[in-house]
């Protein structure tokens, strides 16, 4: 086995240069791959770190019936919130688990109407991994006791023209269905630099809105802020079995479409980069069909030594297999340097945060990152295609007979 | 006891349109530990003949015996595992791999047969010494002369101890000094170990150390001079 | 020139295969390309005309006070009593449809479940909505004077569980800043292929949004279709009066044109990398030629050839080899993008707000696109050639005669 390893390895360096061209086309084709997956990466995780604070923790406990009823804003109220809570803050990785209510609506003054979303929120249990609280552009940050009074986002602020003291009518839906509609005051505004979801989001404290939408003492949602990112999955394994009839979920099912995009568009992009490398292995192709007319005299003496068909066959496979091997290693240096210079750097994508619901969670540049997990799958998907690319040469070395090879000059 | 024996082959060879006969009918037997000579003019079919012998070609019509066992119709791998384990080859050109050392030449045909390293080692080296090139194992073909490479050859066709050495025109390419080297080297190697040679030529410096000659002229047997051995 | 053409066809019929599977790897690059541009295209091109045509109009008519993002309902942001303003736009000839509409926020609430929709009034009648009444499903369209019928999209009936003749509560803002609340009945649901509009978009009545929201005879804007959307910035200049905004189609769409460019640069990059390695193929291809002929290149320069002759020789080469590729290229390519076109691929619904794609993209290829990424592969098939080119023209006579 050593022998043809090493016969192999030889051979493929014995024109250094053809090898070191095609070698440069597969590494390319693979930085590119690189490329596109560690910018993708690099935006989902802009996107998620932005998408965990907006929803207010990485967990989402609701009463079960929930998730079925998501799109419609279901006010279901917890049967025993405070049992959550417990339970969530038992587990070492939980920073905090906070209470709130949710609920959709409308906002509107003789400036105009604008759908938002209602959240009655625990002030103090949230403060200190709220996402809000530390950015209060004016007035302040609401407190238990506070009625009436509302903290609406800039941008909500700028389009209805309203600033602290200002009234503002809020219409929720309530536990019923019914719409109930109350004049409040502006208590604060905060920036978080979204845009997009400072307009949509308004909140109020938990007390008022139990009170207002006719959950007296309840709450519909229990956020859980976890230490890392990541530990979603085995967190909610944790706690799913102690708190039955309760729906826990990572933060990743508010977002299904997100998943679904991102899944489309790197099913995409494995194709493209099956036919970027196949284009690339057309060149290994073209090299070991023209090794095997070089080696043409070569590859009858190894037949009158002893070798079996199958075994020079194997010699040719070898070689289009280490030619991959060889440019998935050149392809992740070249995808780790690229990767790893714009990880530094950040792409700047602002001026795109209104084109989707996910781009607006994008608050500024985005840093590719390394993409490594992914560059593994990459890599042996490029050596695969490389050592198909042999089989045809392989299979046609191995067809001459011994004599007939000898003959050739 | 025969080692090989080829009955009444013929060997035709279509290039194109035209067909050539490159054997009509050849009939021979070489004893064990012979040291034959197939000389005649190029064309007379000594190197088809050769390739017959040593399995790396099939005859048209006939028979091939190796060691009283017919071979004609083996399969391709069949013919390939008798050759690595009994049949030697040395060859005009040096027909060394040029990416292997003189010692992985040497050995390459022992891993072919799954001989264990110390062994292996033992027996390169052995055969590198029998052909006085021990301080050249580590060289590449394109760093050996002429002389060097074909003596390298022919070690390793000795290496895996085969029972018959094949040699097509080994001293073509040499010059006087280096070929008759090469010839004593098989010469003794035949006399020392009992191996079977036969080799095709035309230089009569050659065929002066076989104690056999056979002479082909278009393709037939026109002299089939009876061994000495 | 014939001669060296002659030579090269000669030379490259030599090793028949690996020419064309060099032509194949450009062939294969290119008809890649062509495709990704098709569907780049055609997903904007798509884009742009559905939003045109659900949304934004050729040309949309607007209060100067009137403010997109806020939908507000005050009188002074309206366009008071439209009709006229209509009958006069429609006036112009280059006008196909001119149709007054009013735009509200509102929740749509059926026993537990609420969502917040966007509330259009229209003008049944006009032709500027018959994209609508040619998409209904089930049910029928609205009458210009229904007092309780809506029409709601596919999804929207899909997640509500609703069908036509369905009572369902809409609660909508009103010039007031209140809002008010009524029951409808679903007179038809409709589908314009485009999820992420369908299911947000509710219509009724034009007369009936007055109503309800207390615009009276007021309309948010007057949206206008042309007969070609190039002429709208002559239209605009024409109806362009005091105390009116006039927008166009690239005005209100921005977001589109410059997601294009964005895609577009990106293309470039995607360009360069799926032809960089194509070259490759080509140089390699060349580089193995050099060596096979080296001996016959001497004989030539021996026998009078120059240097820059036999750059031109293996030039000629590539770029035979470019036009095997770019011919097999625009072939696939074209039968490829034509399966695209015809068929369209399925996305789904994206969630993009700030265009309307549909939920099927088709692709659509345009000539300048072609033309361009033909010149692309050719410049970058000769670029390729030129290392091998230049080491075969470096070849000393001697040097060369004495290759094996």
């Amino acid at each position: 086995m050593l022998l043809y390893f090493r016969l192999a390895w030889r051979n493929i360096w014995r024109h250094r240069r053809r090898t070191v061209i095609i070698v440069t086309a597969m590494g390319l084709g693979l930085a590119f791959m690189m490329f596109y997956d560690g910018l993708m990466d690099g935006f989902n995780q802009a996107i998620y770190g932005n998408a965990i604070r907006v929803l207010g923790g990485n967990i989402q406990v609701h009463a079960a019936g929930y998730r079925e009823k998501v799109d419609s804003n279901p006010m279901l109220p917890l049967a025993n919130a405070d049992q959550v809570v417990q339970a969530a803050k038992a587990n070492p990785e939980v920073i905090a688990a906070t209470r709130r209510i949710a609920t959709g609506g409308l906002t509107s003054n003789h400036e105009g109407a604008f759908p938002i979303s209602i959240l009655g929120i625990d002030p103090e249990a949230e403060a200190p991994v709220s996402l809000i609280a530390p950015h209060i552009a004016a007035g302040r940050y609401l407190a238990n006791d506070d009625r009436d009074a509302v903290l609406i986002g800039k941008g909500l602020a700028d389009e209805m023209q309203v600033k602290v003291g200002d009234r503002i009518t809020i219409t929720g839906s309530d536990i019923h269905k019914q719409n109930r509609q109350r004049g409040m005051t502006v208590a604060g505004i905060y920036d978080i630099g979204l845009p997009s979801n400072e307009k949509k989001t308004v909140y109020i404290s938990l007390p008022e809105a139990q009170e207002l939408y006719g959950l007296p003492g309840q709450s519909t949602e229990v956020d859980i802020t976890l230490k890392k990112v990541g530990q979603e999955a085995a967190v909610v394994a944790a706690l799913s079995p102690k708190l039955p009839g309760y729906e826990v979920e990572s933060w990743e099912k508010n977002y299904p479409e997100l998943t679904t995009a991102v899944g489309n568009k790197n099913a995409v992009m494995t194709i493209f980069g099956v036919i970027i490398i196949v284009i690339a292995a057309i060149g290994i192709l073209n090299l070991l069909l023209m090794a095997v007319y070089e080696r043409t005299r070569e590859i009858g003496l190894l037949g009158a030594i002893g070798l079996k068909p199958r075994q020079i066959a194997f010699l040719f496979l070898l070689e289009g297999a280490m030619i991959g091997v060889v440019g998935a290693a050149v392809g992740i240096g070249f995808g780790l340097a690229i990767n790893g210079g714009l990880g530094t750097v950040g792409m700047d994508f602002s001026g795109y945060s209104n084109l989707t619901e996910y781009m607006a969670l994008i608050s500024g540049k985005i840093y590719p990152t390394l993409a490594l997990n992914q560059a593994w799958g990459r890599a042996i998907m490029v050596i695969a295609i490389s050592t198909l690319a042999a089989l045809f040469p392989a299979w046609e070395a191995s067809q001459r007979e011994p004599a007939e090879a000898l003959h050739a000059v | 006891m025969e080692v090989t024996k080829v009955i009444n082959a013929t060997r035709d060879f279509k290039v194109g349109e035209v067909e050539t006969h490159a054997l009509r009918g050849v009939n021979l037997s070489v004893e064990n530990g012979e040291f034959t000579a197939l000389v005649g003019p190029s064309g007379s079919g000594k190197t088809t003949l050769l390739q017959l012998i040593g399995l790396l070609d099939q005859p048209t019509t006939g028979n091939v015996l190796i060691n009283g066992k017919d071979v004609t119709n083996l399969n391709r791998n069949q013919r390939a595992d008798l050759r690595r384990g009994s049949i030697g080859f040395i060859f005009q050109f040096f027909a060394l791999i040029p990416t292997l050392t003189a010692y992985e030449n040497v050995e390459m045909p022992l891993l072919l047969n799954g001989m264990k390293a110390p062994e292996r080692k033992a027996r390169a080296d052995e055969m590198l010494a029998a052909v006085g090139l021990t301080d050249r194992a580590d060289h590449r073909p394109d760093q050996l002369s002429g002389g060097q490479q074909q003596r390298v050859s022919v070690a390793r066709a000795l290496a895996i101890r085969p029972s018959l050495i094949l040699a097509d025109e080994p001293t073509a390419n040499l010059d006087t000094e280096n070929g008759k080297q090469v010839m004593e080297l098989m010469q003794r190697l035949n006399q020392e170990t009992g191996t079977t040679f036969v080799f095709a030529t035309h230089d009569p410096r050659v065929i002066k150390f076989a104690n056999r000659v056979v002479t082909l002229r278009d393709g037939l047997i026109v002299e089939n001079g009876n061994g000495k051995a | 020139m014939n001669q060296l053409f002659k030579m090269a066809f000669r030379n490259l019929g030599r090793n028949r295969r690996r020419t064309l599977l060099s032509a194949l790897a450009v062939s294969l690059g290119m008809a890649l390309l062509l495709l990704i541009a098709g569907v780049l295209h055609g997903e904007m091109d798509g884009a742009m005309k559905n939003t045109i045509l659900l949304s934004s109009g050729d040309l949309q008519v607007r209060n100067a006070a009137y403010n997109e993002e806020k939908m507000s309902l005050d009188w002074k942001d309206l366009i008071a009593s439209p009709d006229a303003v209509v009958e006069q736009i429609k006036a112009l000839p280059q006008v196909t449809a001119a149709t007054p509409r009013l735009l509200a926020s509102g929740i749509l609430t059926l026993g537990e479940n609420s969502r917040g929709v966007q509330v259009i009034g229209i003008d049944p009648a006009s032709a500027a909505n018959q994209v609508f009444r040619q998409g209904i499903l089930s049910g029928e369209f609205l009458t210009a004077d229904d007092r309780d019928g809506i029409l709601i999209g596919k999804p929207l009936a899909d997640k509500f569980h609703l069908n036509t003749g369905d009572q369902v509560s809409l609660l909508v803002n009103t010039s007031n800043g209140d809002t008010d609340e009524q029951l409808f009945t679903v007179r038809g649901v409709y589908s314009t292929n485009t999820s992420s509009y369908d299911e947000n978009t509710v219509f009724m009545p034009l007369a009936k949004a007055q109503v309800i929201t207390g615009a009276q005879d007021h309309a948010s804007l007057i949206f206008v279709l042309l007969q070609n959307k190039e002429q709208a910035d002559g239209v605009a200049a024409a109806i362009q009066s005091p105390g009116f905004q006039v927008l166009t189609w690239s005005k209100m769409n921005e977001i589109i044109v410059q997601t294009e460019q964005f895609a577009n640069s990106f293309m470039v990059l995607f360009y360069l990398i799926v032809l960089g390695i194509t070259a490759t193929v080509v140089t390699n291809t060349l580089v193995m030629a050099v060596f096979e002929r080296t001996r016959e290149i001497g004989v030539l320069t021996a026998i009078g050839m120059k240097a820059r002759q036999v750059l031109a020789q293996f030039m000629t080469e590539a770029g035979l080899i470019a036009t095997g590729g770019v011919v097999g290229g625009l072939i696939l390519g074209l039968i490829v993008v034509g399966i695209f076109n015809h068929y369209g691929f399925y996305v789904g619904n994206y969630g993009l707000s700030g265009m309307l794609i549909s939920d099927r993209i088709y692709a659509n290829l345009q000539t300048s696109d072609a033309t361009r990424l033909v010149i692309i592969t050719y410049a970058i098939t000769l670029l390729a050639s030129l290392y091998p080119a230049i080491m075969a023209s470096r070849l000393e006579p001697v040097e060369a005669l004495h290759a094996q």
